[in-house]
């Protein structure tokens, strides 16, 4: 058994079964990275102490017939902003280089109260914005492997560990899982708490999950979804059982919104999704074409006004004491929004609202909306971290929206297929990724993954 | 035309605000992050809403 290709459910069914063990899975893993990390670095930190510990007692746990959680025993990464307890988190600036927080993001917490061994941290773009991380794609090490969840990205889809956490503002999580092969999750604005989470926007920032299937997605939902009293955002909307319904979904219906990303799409990557279409269409699904709501173009605008805003408000008194220690980008970027006023950014969530209530009936016409996630594969360079423009309508909207890997570009990067649908609906869109997943069959790796398996 | 008018306009905003709150810089990288934020804004101010549209937390 290669027990560093399992996804997270594969490896809690081996372990419930006691056909492998945490140890095993944890050194199997550092193993793996080991050999990948100096060419990929997805890393900040590595917890091989910490990991090692917690693996052997999730053995002894097991030997024993006891078990945490969904996660006994089964490694993840977290992303470089979410606070752990007793291991440094960085944010990706040199500002919080050595700080160790004593406590636990939410989302952490469940995650180890879940039984997951926290693997380590992965690299983000500086304070989850622009300046990039020093990761590299594992499909093309010189190509962006997005942001800026970027090292989370890389890891999952190098296959160093099976799930990571991510967080997205504009299109932090999909759009890395689109450029690195792997499904990534951004659900319903408020269903994961942001308790302990470096912020960028808080208005728009969202947690999600990076996972190679999409039952591993729904498996890290699972855990992580439900009301944090300790976030003022969170939802109390009460959580479905996203793995029993995943495989539910018979043919869905699927609204096409042509208009605003097939034109803006490169023409490779529509040829793609004119192929992935046809593909679902034979399988049975119907296709509609949804119009652009009239608003729907100026929601990139918008959604950056208030992203400027909103990160010059975090970072205020930071960037007083340390703008010497910020990157150019971000740096930019704060004190452009310190000179937004205060009228346009108040419009600007109006009309976060107005293209809210223009979008409602059509998602309610169809089980998710399809389109490819990124106008053209991870673009070469590791200067940038590719373009938001096809994932920050979903974010700006509030709405959930999933990544599934659907085909290789001519240069053999990753092609992502993104699906969205109405608010707190996780667990229809992620039965509708389940069967395009299963239609689709998508099971390339990464050619480093291939070689040095 | 009207269009140009208007995004200078926000231009020439931003820049008062930029020299009173950041202090003199006139680089062409401030230029450009102000021509581009100018833009946003301009597109902002266009686009209409509804008195229903306030703002709101969760979708």
């Amino acid at each position: 058994m290669q027990a560093h290709l399992l996804g997270l459910a594969e490896s809690a069914r081996h372990i419930r079964a006691g056909t492998l063990s945490p140890v095993d899975l944890v050194e199997a893993l550092l193993a793996w990275i080991d050999a990948l990390e100096p060419q990929v670095q997805a890393w900040v930190t590595l917890d091989r102490a910490g990991a090692m510990d917690s693996a052997r007692r999730c053995t002894a746990e097991v030997q024993r017939g006891q078990t945490r959680g969904p996660l006994h025993g089964i490694p993840v990464g977290i992303k470089d902003i979410f606070f752990t307890a007793g291991m440094r988190t960085t944010c990706g600036s040199q500002i919080f280089a050595d700080y160790v927080p004593d406590h636990d993001a939410t989302a952490v917490a469940r995650l180890k109260a879940a039984g997951a061994i926290i693997l380590g941290k992965t690299h983000t773009t500086e304070f989850a914005t622009l300046d990039p991380a020093p990761t590299h794609n594992p499909w093309h090490l010189e190509h962006t492997p997005g942001g800026s969840s970027s090292g989370s990205g890389a890891a999952v889809g190098a296959c160093m560990v099976a799930g990571a956490l991510g967080s997205q503002t504009a299109g932090s999580v999909l759009r890395p899982a689109a450029y690195c092969g792997t499904v990534g999750l951004k659900p319903t604005f408020g269903r994961i708490s942001r308790y302990g989470v470096f912020p960028v926007s808080w208005r728009l920032d969202h947690i999600g999950v990076l996972t190679r299937t999409v039952e591993d997605a729904a498996l890290l939902l699972q855990v992580l979804a439900g009301h944090d009293p300790h976030d003022i955002s969170s939802a109390t909307v009460p959580v479905p059982d996203y793995l029993a319904e995943l495989e539910t979904c018979g043919a869905p219906r699927l609204g096409i919104m042509r208009d605003f990303f097939f034109e803006r799409a490169a023409p490779e990557v529509r040829q793609r999704m004119e192929e992935v279409l046809a593909r679902l269409c034979q399988a049975g699904a119907q296709l509609c074409d949804i119009p652009q709501p009239e608003s729907f173009a100026v929601g990139y605008a918008a959604h950056r006004i208030i992203m400027r805003v909103e990160a010059a408000a975090v970072h205020e008194d930071l960037f007083k004491q340390h703008r010497d220690k910020y990157r150019p980008h971000i740096r930019s970027f704060i004190e452009s929004g310190m000179l937004i006023p205060s009228v346009q950014y108040v419009r600007a969530q109006r009309l976060r609202r107005r293209l809210q209530r223009e979008i409602k009936p059509y998602l309610a016409q169809v089980d998710a909306v399809l389109t490819p996630t990124t106008p053209t594969p991870a673009p070469h360079g590791l200067q940038a971290t590719g373009d938001p423009v096809f994932q920050t309508p979903w974010t700006f909207l509030g709405i959930p929206a999933l990544t599934l890997p659907c085909g290789i570009a001519e240069n053999g990067l990753p092609l992502g297929l993104q699906l969205a649908s109405a608010p707190f609906t996780e667990a229809r869109l992620l039965a509708v990724a389940r069967w395009c997943e299963r239609t689709l069959a998508f099971t390339a790796r990464p050619t480093l993954v291939s070689f040095k398996g | 035309m009207a269009r140009e008018r208007s995004q200078d306009d926000f231009v020439q905003l931003l820049q008062d605000i930029a020299r009173q709150t950041l202090g003199a810089d006139a680089s062409e990288a401030r230029q450009a992050l102000l021509r581009q934020t100018a833009e946003e804004l301009w597109q902002v101010t266009q686009a209409s809403v509804q008195a229903e549209d306030e703002p709101a937390l969760l979708p």
